[in-house]
Order: structure tokens, then sequence, then C-alpha cells
């Protein structure tokens, strides 16, 4: 009985290996899902198989031959670098100047005057969020209510609610790709509200250039016009999924 | 009720082995840690660290019993599991196997499926023993400060019930103090109970409603055994578990079950006490191993895996769609304003190739576009994105960034077998206002309608490249077949060729081939239905490896409003062909619709080529479905099925928003039990596992799985492919609402 049945198992996974190899599809019509699946895992096989790309080395030379402004972003629970490039800068009826920021591989951020509002192209991302932005002022204006709507597995939304006091950690310079730039650390820190559970605590921290962006340039037309004085760098929550960013303003 | 005391040997002899116990984990816990990172509250995070923000994991979940629901080692306690969650959990001991399904279909309530194998049983004509049967349980309150969680169940409350017990137990966990400064603070869960029929079968302390009827094997089963539920001699059982730190856990317990049958009827283990032990490791956030030793003689061990729809494999991630950029950046001009582009049909045709070059790019099929001086209506196939709502938020992008400043209402539909399914309308600046509004999807649904689809006017620009369609796929395609007493688990696989041919909207010619490569289907059991054999000659279908699955001509169309169509002629499915008509009442803002269908069809030859069997007959049914809150849909339907026979079938469904599917359903016909076999009538559990959810990238594909304890012919209806209902509701307003976080996504 067990060489029999050791013979079918054999054969039925050969079958399988055999006809997922075999998986194509081919016109608008919709491939089944053991076509789909087939698809993904070669999929997967050719990355596996890919040669990593060669890491990205940044200099200022390379960054000022850019036709827009980028930023750097550091996924810190990844371990991960991503470089995006400035796509739309633009107001709405609320306060504050947003900047939308894409990258080649599908991801996007937006922000309200250096304050993360969305994320995009990522998983469990930031749909939408709440911030204390007033004017043009750079970060946020003030303490108090901030909310997050975040995407959660079951293709809903979710609500994080906190309550923030704004702290002013005083004038730092920091150096980002061969220049160097004073900046004010402020930092954000936010409780949950829940009462009985212990309180949760997102800090998020923004270095203000204490300069105004240069005037000159094609990467700062647009922006210089709109937000005299904007977030260099920050490190701000995104999101239970995503965790903490690191972002730094590259441009001059 | 009154919580039964733990008799005071067993707290001793606890005290005995989980003081030991605790000793080996105190040691091992420090450097033991084998396995994946377990999502559990950190001590003391860090402020400004990733573990110390808000975070959604749930934690992980109870553990569970050898019945597959949340207990001790053979008794349950009071927890439930995580709302939505399947576990799926197999245990042994002394020869005996339980395979168990469980789904936590509401935060109170679950129920289980179990497939079981006595191995050495002896008894009703079969050396291993193997049976089917379904538990439920209800939590009746839950847990306070002082009052513990307390849970009623009824254990294989149908069929022949060689499991069945009823229970009320509850339970009252303690914190228990951390091992180690990386650990958090264990947990201790106490467990009491009573307990009927099984469960009352050794240590009894009184007696309700007399003598309880005993348990006969071999039976047809299927009939809700209420005669037996909470009579008869009723017994204390208990347990203790101390989850010492996120993976190691002890458990202890006292059993009231007898194994009257197996220890004395039979002689499948030997019971020398009513005490329980056993040891279980969390290896993942999933994955839960435990071994015991079960009855003063036996040793046992279980696998545990519990998946929640809500805790994807893999996340979806989809690349961003393009941000929607206001016109008031960049239409400076009056003209640009103007509508003098409505004058020129080549202008109108440049619009339509654009729009369907950048839907393209989001994986949509531009269908037809509709360009008026303020007004534009998109139509557009969705072959990607599991939600309606998501693809409608790529289209309405599109139609921002593409289309005339003019242009302000925006009517976005999706199209299904070429009919407009829905329309969602939209004002453009609104769409302008809101992409970063802090409620950006609160406050657009706020704004748009949802609406039956038009009628396209006769203006209205179709694809140029859509028709005639020829689509071709190849694939691999398995097909189970479960619970036949000598092999319970039978499966073939091989490579299907599909191809489809689409001449206009709405009409399509579609046929498969299919070409077995490996299996044991072939070698089941022949059927002893006393009914037209439609669905037990599954062997005799079995024995041809190269086949004709399907071969079909079918029309969807919209003959009236909120009405919609189908027909269809050919070989439906493996087997019976013949043709079939289908019409569908759904209002797109209704949560009820009614359908009817009627069929004639013929039984295909074995060898599923062009020929037919002499069966011939009409099945048609009534069907109405209806919308409940929470994502479950109630049907109902009433009609003639295969074997001829009259009755209805009542399903329950819950549809997460990702494509996960899990339901019930039962049929009741005018064939008596005896007439209809095993199991006396038709019933089963259904469930889709969505490939987005696994692969993390979206997918409106997913693999389902019907289980039937018993495949008999009574109750059965035909498969007609692209039937109606389905499709059409996913477009309509309740999922709309429901998906509608995808929109901006």
């Amino acid at each position: 009985m067990m060489p029999h049945l050791k013979l079918t198992c054999a054969r039925v996974v050969a079958a399988i290996m055999l006809s997922l190899l075999a998986a194509c599809a081919k016109g608008p019509g919709e491939p089944s899902a053991e076509v789909e699946l087939s698809q993904a895992i070669g999929q997967v096989i050719r990355q596996r198989l890919a040669p990593d790309p060669a890491p990205l080395v940044v200099t200022r030379a390379l960054l000022d031959s850019q036709a827009v402004p980028h930023v750097e972003v550091v996924v810190e629970d990844q371990d991960l670098t991503g470089y995006l490039g400035l796509l739309l800068s633009r107001r709405d009826n609320l306060p504050g100047e947003i900047t939308h920021w894409s990258a080649a591989d599908g991801s996007a951020l937006s922000f309200r005057n250096g304050m993360l509002i969305a994320s995009r192209g990522m998983a469990g991302n930031l749909l939408s969020a709440a911030v204390p932005a007033e004017g043009l002022h750079p970060g946020p204006a003030h303490g108090g209510a901030r909310s997050y709507q975040l995407r959660s597995g079951d293709f809903e939304a979710r609500s994080v609610t906190l309550a923030c006091s704004l702290q002013d950690l005083g004038p730092v310079t920091l150096e980002i790709v061969d220049l160097r730039y004073p900046t004010r650390h402020m930092q954000e820190r936010c409780e949950t509200l829940e009462e009985g559970a212990r309180a949760k605590v997102v800090i998020n921290d923004y270095w203000i250039d204490s300069q105004p962006r240069p005037r000159t340039g094609p990467q700062t037309d647009y922006l210089a016009r709109h937000q005299p004085r904007f977030v260099r760098q920050s490190r701000q929550w995104a999101g239970p999924q995503i965790g903490y960013l690191r972002i730094r303003d590259l441009s001059r | 009720m009154t919580r039964p005391p733990v008799p005071r040997r067993v707290s001793t002899a606890l005290r005995i082995a989980l003081g030991s116990a605790a000793a080996l984990i105190c040691a091992s816990s420090a450097t033991l840690a084998w396995g994946p990172e377990i999502t559990r509250d950190t001590p003391n995070p860090q402020p400004g660290s990733r573990e110390a923000a808000p975070r959604f994991k749930p934690l992980p979940p109870p553990s569970l019993n050898f019945y597959g629901s949340a207990g001790a080692i053979d008794t349950p306690s009071a927890e439930m599991l995580q709302d939505g969650t399947y576990a799926a959990s197999y245990s042994w001991f002394g020869g005996q196997s339980r395979y168990n399904l469980t789904f936590q279909a509401l935060p109170w309530l679950s129920a289980s499926f179990r497939y079981n194998g006595i191995r050495n049983l002896n008894l009703f004509g079969f050396s291993t023993y193997y049976d089917r049967g379904f538990d439920v349980r209800a939590r009746l309150w839950r847990e306070g400060r002082y009052l513990p969680e307390v849970t009623m169940g009824l254990q294989d409350f149908a069929g022949t019930g060689v499991y069945a017990a009823e229970y009320f137990v509850a339970t009252k966990r303690f914190s228990t103090p951390a091992l180690s400064h990386r650990s958090g603070p264990g947990t201790l869960k106490v467990s009491a109970g009573l307990g009927w029929g099984r469960l009352g079968s050794y240590g009894a302390i009184g007696n309700i409603g007399g003598t309880r009827p005993s348990f006969v094997g071999g039976g047809t089963g299927g009939q809700l055994s209420t005669d037996q539920w909470f009579r008869g001699d009723f017994a204390p059982f208990g347990s203790i578990e101390w989850q010492a730190n996120e993976r190691f856990s002890l458990k202890a317990e006292y059993s009231s079950d007898a194994y009257r049958t197996e220890t004395q009827t039979s002689n499948v283990f030997e019971r020398r006490s009513s005490l329980n032990f056993g040891a279980e490791y969390q290896y993942s956030n999933y994955t839960r191993l435990g071994a015991y030793y079960l009855y003063g003689s036996e040793i046992g061990f279980t696998a545990q895996f519990q998946l929640n729809p809500r805790q994807p494999i893999a996340p979806v991630v989809v690349p961003a769609a393009q941000p929607v950029v206001p016109r008031s950046i960049w239409a400076k001009t009056e003209a640009q304003w103007g509508q003098a582009w409505t004058q020129s049909q080549s202008t109108a045709m440049s619009y339509r190739d654009q729009v369907a070059e950048q839907l393209k790019k989001d994986g949509l099929i531009l269908e037809a576009i509709d360009l008026q001086g303020t007004l534009a209506e998109v139509r557009f196939r969705n072959p990607r994105y599991r939600s309606s709502a998501q693809a409608m938020g790529r289209v309405a992008r599109v139609m921002a960034n593409y289309l005339p400043a003019s242009i302000e209402t925006f009517r976005i539909t999706p199209v299904q077998s070429g009919m407009g399914v829905s329309t969602l309308e939209l004002r453009r600046s609104d769409l302008e206002a809101l992409e970063f509004d802090a409620e950006a999807t609160e406050a657009l649904m706020a704004v748009a309608a949802v609406t039956e689809a038009r009628p396209l006017t006769e203006n209205a620009l179709q694809s140029q490249e859509l028709y005639p369609a020829f689509s071709f796929s190849s694939g691999p395609y398995t097909r189970p077949s479960y619970f036949d007493p000598s092999r319970p688990f039978r499966i073939d696989v091989g490579v299907d060729l599909r191809a489809s041919y689409a001449p206009a909207p709405g009409w399509i010619l579609a046929g498969t081939l299919r070409q077995r490569l490996a299996g044991n289907t072939a070698k089941g059991r022949a059927s002893n239905s006393v009914l037209p054999h439609v669905r037990t000659d599954i062997s005799s279908y079995a024995q041809y490896g190269t086949t004709l699955e399907n071969l079909f001509v079918g029309r969807h169309w919209k003959p009236r409003p909120n009405l919609y169509a189908r027909a269809t002629v050919g070989l439906f499915e493996t087997m019976f062909g013949g043709v079939s008509g289908e019409l569908l009442w759904k209002p797109v803002n209704s949560r009820l619709a009614l359908g009817v269908e009627g069929n004639y069809v013929v039984q295909r030859d074995f060898d599923q080529r062009f020929s037919f069997r002499d069966y011939k007959t009409f099945t048609g049914h009534a069907s109405a479905y209806y919308e409940l809150d929470n994502n479950y849909i109630l049907q109902l339907d009433a009609g003639r099925y295969l074997a001829g026979d009259y009755g209805g079938t009542l399903s329950l469904d819950r549809v997460f928003n990702n494509g996960w599917k899990v339901g019930g359903f039962f049929t009741l016909t005018n064939v008596s039990a005896a007439d209809f076999g095993e199991g006396s009538f038709d019933k089963g559990i259904r469930f889709t596992m969505p490939l987005n959810w696994m692969l993390g990238q979206p997918s409106r594909r997913g693999f389902g799985l019907t289980i039937r304890p018993t495949q008999r012919d009574g109750g059965q209806r035909v498969v007609v492919p692209g039937r109606l209902y389905g499709s059409i509701r996913a477009s309509h307003r309740a999922s709309l609402q429901d998906q509608s976080a995808r929109f901006w996504e």
C-alpha cells in the first residue's frame, strides 16, 4: 500500500511542477487562479536568479544633474533605501503645501508642510492623515490631535488617533551629501488615548532648515516660490506595517 | 450554572507536574527560541521604536484541543478564537487521528468540521472507523474582572455522533510573572466545565432526563441529534494551562471522557487515568505544536495552524497611481476651459486613445468612452483588482489628468461580461479637492453617487481593439475528492488548455481541454445510490485522462434597468450539458436580489467528449440573495434539482473584502433519508482563499474548495459557467462601500 501511495504522491507533485512550468496566458480573458499562481512563482524565481542591482552612489554632481528635487527615504525596519523625485506640488482647501514624491519602483509619499500624509505602493499604506499644519510653517505648527487612516489586512481602513506635544530641541547642523545645513530640531511626541491599555507612543522628529531654499537652479523654482523654509530631514512614523521612515531632502 | 470544583487529588498532581515543568521552562526559555518572530507586546519598548507605536497585528491566538476548538488537550475551554480565524489542526493519540477545521464565524460563535479515523476499532464492518462531524460553540458571556468567560458547546451534534458531547465551560485567565526580563508576563488559564454525552461518561455527578441513546455507528446519520443534547449523565472536567512566555506552554487536565466505545466495546487503547499532560510550542504566529501524555498510557501530538483573513501572508502592494493634477495647475487659458474640442471627432478619438493607453498601465481595459461638453463616461473592464472601488479610483485619476478641463462630471462604469454593472458618479472638482484630505476616503464617498449603469449614448466611442477578442491560457488543475472509506483523500492533477472567443460585447464562445497527468480518483468506490447517478459516478468519469471539460456559447445582457440576463448552450461541466437561462434582478443600491434560472440538461458520457447518456432532466431554481451586515450573504434557492427532487437550499457565506470567503449550506428535498443514503441530506462547507492574500499582488482570482461530508445524488445542482450574482454584486453599492478605502490606493 505504502509504495503505491508514495508513487502517486511523487507523480502528483511531478505533474503539478510540470504543469506550473507550462502555464501561460494570452489575450484579454482573465486567466485562472492556477495560471496566475504559476506566473507569480515564475516571477519570483526570475527575481531570485537576477543579480542584485549595483548600489547607487549618490554624489552632489549626480543630484545637481537631476531635473527635479529628490528625497532619500530609509525604511528603518527593512533597512531599505529609496530615492523619490518630486512629481507634484500643490495646495488644497486645507492649510499647507502638499508635495508628492514618487520612485521608479511604484512607491510614493505625500507630505503637507513636510509632514507625511500618505504613502502609496507599500504594504500597509498610510491612506490619509490629519496633521497640525498652519500656513506655510514647516513641520508641525503646534501640538494637539493627530490622526492616521491606515490600511489593514482586509482591505479596510483603520484609524489611529494620537495626542501630541511639540518640543524644540535646539539647533543642529546636518551634513547631507557634502553640504552642511543649519537646522532646528523639533520633536513631536504623540500618545494614544485608549483607556486602560498602556499608552502607545509615536515620536516624529523634524529638522527644519534655518535658511530659505535658494531661489536659483532648476530644482527649486516651484518649491522656492511657495515654501520659503522647509523640513530638511525628518524621521516619521508611517503606520504599524511600514514603521518609521527617515527622510532627507537632497536638494541644495 | 455552578462551577464544579476540581477534585483535590487532581490539583495536587497538577501542582507537582507544573512545578517540575516550570523549572524546565525557566531553564530552557532563555536559550531556546526556535522559529520566526512572534507578534507580542514587548515588555518595555523604547519610545520612538516601532514596538512602542500602535500595532494592528493581533496576539497569537488561543491554543486548540484535540477537537480543534480552543481548549486544553481532550477537553474544551471557554475561549474563542479571533473573529474570522480559520483553524486547521491535526491531532493523534492511541491510533485515533482527527483532522479539524474550525471557523470563528462571529466574535462569539464558532463552527468546526472534523474528519476522524479510529484505527483498530473493528466495529460496524470497518477496521479503521472513519467519520465526519460538526461542532458549534457559542460564548455566553465574556470574561470580566471577576467573572470567567463562559461558553456552551455542542460537539458532533449531527450525524452518527461518535464524539457527541455537550458542555458548559468557564475559563478565567490570570497573569503570571515574567520568567526573564526579556519575555513578557505569562498567563495562567483555569477552566472548569460540566459535560454530557462523551464528556459525561466518566465520574458522573448527576443525571438529566434518564438514559441517553448510545452511539450506533454505520447508520446514515445526518440528522440533528436533538433527542440527545444535554441528556443523561453529566460529569465535571477541568484544565489548567500555563503560557510561560510567548513560545512555551504547559497543559494539564482532568478528562471526563470514559472512551467507552474505544476501550470497552473495542480495544483501541487502554484508559488508565483521567489525567492528561502536555507541552506546546508556538513556532510562529500561525503554527503551534504540542506533545502529550494521555489517559495514563498513550503519547499524543497536535499540529495547529490558525489563519486569519485579516492577516495576509503577504499584504497586497499595488504601484502608486498617478496623483490628480488639479486643472488650476495646467489649464491657465480660457481656451483650455472651452468646449471647442467637442466639434472634432478626431480630437475625441485622441482623448479616447490616451485614456485607453493610461488605463492599460493600470491593468484596466477601456471598453467605451462617452465625451460630452461637461460630462464624460468611461466604461472599462477590470481583470486586475479585487476591489471594484480601487479600479474605479484609478479610472477617475486617469480621467482627471487626461480629459479636457471643461468636463466636470465623471461617470465611471465597470463592465462585466459586456454589461455595465453600476456607475460611480463624481464631480471632478471633488476629486481634485479631496485626494489629500485628512479623511480622503470618507469625504469622497460622501460626495459620490452610485447609480444604475445607463445605456451608452449613440455618440459613445467604442474601443477599436477589443472585439473580436481571442484569449488562450494553459495551466494546471487539481480535482480533489474526499472521504472514501478506503482512502479519505484522492486527487487528480493535470493541465487545462482554455480558449475563448468574444465576437462582441456580452458574447463568449469558450472551451477547456483537460489532460490528466496523475491521480487516483479513478480508483474511487462505485456508486451505490438508488437515485439517478447525477453526481456519484465520479470514478467512472475519472477513468478517462483526456477530456473536454467544457465547451459553450454564452451571452450576457441587460434587458431592462436593474435586470441582468444570461443564456448558455453547450457542455457546461464534466457531467452535464444542455441549455441554461438566468434572470437576475439586482438594483444597485439594494441589499436584496432575486433570481430565476432554468436548465434543461443531459448527462454527458463518461468519456467527456461529445456524446451523452440517457439521463435528461429539467432543473431550475428561484433564488433570493440578501446582503446582511458584517459581509454576510444569505442565499435561499428553491426548485428542482438534478435527480428530479424538489426542495430548497439555504446557504450563508461570509465574504471578506480581500476575497476570503467561507460559508456553509444545506439542502432539503423530497428524497427520503433512506433513499439519499449516508448523510441523509446534502450539506457542506466551502471556502475561497484569494490569490492576492497569498501573493501580495493584485489579483481577482482565488482557490475555492467545497467539502461535503458525503457526495450523494440528492439536492445537486448543475454547474453553469458565468452565473450572474457574484460578479454583479461586486460592483454594487454595498460592496463599493465596504471597499471604499481602496479608492485612493
